[in-house]
């Protein structure tokens, strides 16, 4: 059966459209079907971290209007056979993007596909409301930082009420992923800590990634961090993550280090 | 088809109306965005106004950023185009009896401290059904909303920075309290606010409010109860 998967944060720039592509690429790295899709209409990003801006020729507008079949929008990834990608249209008007429009192609994936990965824009207006629309999981994607942490429990919030799942009655899913987390500052209280960003959110918490070089580097290359880099820390806590949304009983600390993940973390970073 | 219920305020001057828009400016001071972006109604069931006060009554709330979305207490027959309509269910609905704002006013004025608000009922659903309890189960989030108007609410996690709660009675919340709050909306001077830890930005028992810059720092991060004591707020730590 297959899943949709909403990644989203309220605030830009917190790691969306990285986590977005590091995440797709490291579930179709274990074998599964992938297809991660762009709602950021009119500021697209993901075909640059997924180094695929080259080869766009339709785009999710094009399906919605029925200008172009899905088959013909989709993207398939040069370096992962099962992972494809469909993106943003840039010059379109967003309003384009239409409830019944998404519902269809959301229904299509789900045919050929096991995980789609919806990349929320930022805000929580349409875009981003039409993203999370059809989740049965959401990864909210957090930053250290009390400003992106309220915008997410904002998100939280929008999730239990605006979503399909959450309006019949249902629960949706929700991960804790705390990006560009930086062990040393937090210890100087120069950032927010781990336990005083999931006392905030109190949503379980499937990963924190540190701030890496890695991640920058990964997306200027246009490759996620997951393929360019995997034995990075960033890398490992992307692939982490995705084995455990697959529901893999991983603890959060590697399995070597005999210390807590924050230190193993710390000890990474510093490296 | 989608529908929702609100809260609005009821206006309902008493005395003379000069006089009252006095009280209102003196009371704005203290609370100038108090009605920005609220419904009001305004129910005159108290004056006998010919359509030249009406006019000039709204307009001079309109100066005061009040907008009028309905009037009560008024014969429809000559009310013109234009004006906002008249809301004669309101009262049927379950407005607040205002006997007790206006005797509470008094009681107020009375003790040399004036802190009106009292003129600002919250009104809904029927009272009759009122005192019921809200139980909120997990967080309230930011940009949430709760608001029990006649009872009390319950929220067993926390509420979170940018979030609200309203209730006509107390409030308890067991996690941690960082949102807005306000008790006793209905005028109960009894209510009282209760946090398993208080890092809130707005609280407020009836007419008094304290917002997070007049709070005691030390209060801060502690299980505490809050309740009225006359004219402020009074917090207790509790164990």
């Amino acid at each position: 059966m297959s899943k949709v998967l909403v990644v989203t944060s309220g605030k830009g720039g917190v790691g969306k459209t990285t986590t977005a592509a590091a995440l797709s690429a490291a579930l179709a790295g274990e074998g599964k079907k992938v297809a991660v899709v762009d709602f950021d209409v009119g500021l697209r990003n993901l075909d640059l971290i997924m180094g695929a801006e080259r080869r766009v020729v339709f785009d999710l507008i094009d399906v919605i209007n029925g200008d172009a079949k899905l088959s013909q929008a989709l993207i398939k990834d040069k370096r992962i056979e099962t992972l494809s990608l469909l993106p943003a249209s840039q010059t379109r008007d967003k309003d384009a993007l239409t409830e019944d429009g998404v519902n269809g192609v959301i229904e299509e994936l789900k045919k050929s596909f096991d995980w789609i990965v919806c990349d929320s824009p930022a805000g929580i207006e349409r875009g981003a409301t039409l993203a999370m629309r059809h989740a049965d999981v959401a990864l909210v994607v957090t930053n250290p930082e009390i400003s992106s942490v309220r915008d997410s429990d904002r998100i939280i919030g929008l999730l239990d009420s605006k979503t399909l799942k959450a309006e019949t009655g249902g629960d949706i899913e929700k991960h804790l992923l705390l990006t560009r987390y930086d062990t040393r500052r937090a210890s100087r209280g120069e950032m927010l800590k781990v336990e005083d960003v999931l006392d905030i959110l109190s949503i379980p918490l499937l990963g924190v990634v540190p701030e890496s070089e890695d991640v920058l580097k990964a997306s200027n290359v246009g490759s996620p961090v997951t393929v360019s880099n995997p034995q990075s820390a960033a890398g490992m806590a992307y692939i982490t993550a995705a084995k455990r949304l697959e529901g893999a009983d991983l603890p959060l600390t590697a399995p070597t280090s005999r210390f807590g993940f924050l230190k193993f973390f710390g000890r990474r970073a510093a490296a | 088809m989608k529908a929702r219920s609100l809260l609005a305020f009821v206006l309902q001057p008493d005395g003379e109306l000069t006089d009252w828009l006095v009280g209102l400016d003196h009371w704005l001071k203290g609370a100038p965005d108090f009605f920005a972006g609220r419904p009001v109604l305004l129910d005159l069931s108290n004056h006998t106004v010919d359509r030249e006060t009406l006019l000039d009554l709204l307009s001079r709330l309109s100066q005061r950023g009040i907008r009028v979305m309905g009037i009560d207490g008024v014969e429809s027959a000559w009310l013109p185009m234009g004006m906002p309509p008249i809301i004669s269910q309101a009262r049927q609905a379950g407005m607040r009896e205002i006997t007790a704002a206006a005797a509470l006013t008094a009681e107020a004025s009375a003790a040399g401290e004036e802190k009106p608000g009292d003129e600002a009922a919250p009104s809904t659903e029927d009272l009759a059904s009122g005192g019921k309890t809200l139980i909120i189960d997990g967080p309230v989030r930011s940009g949430q909303s709760i608001v029990n108007p006649d009872g009390d609410v319950i929220v067993t996690g926390a509420v979170s920075s940018g979030a609200e709660v309203v209730a006509g009675g107390s409030v308890h919340v067991y996690g941690a309290l960082r949102g807005r709050v306000c008790a006793g909306a209905s005028d109960d001077e009894n209510a009282r606010i209760f946090a398993g830890r208080l890092e809130a930005e707005f609280v407020a028992i009836g007419a008094v409010f304290m917002t997070a810059e007049t709070m005691d720092p030390l209060l801060r991060s502690k299980r505490v109860q809050a309740r009225l004591d006359g004219v402020s707020i009074r917090f207790t730590t509790l164990n």
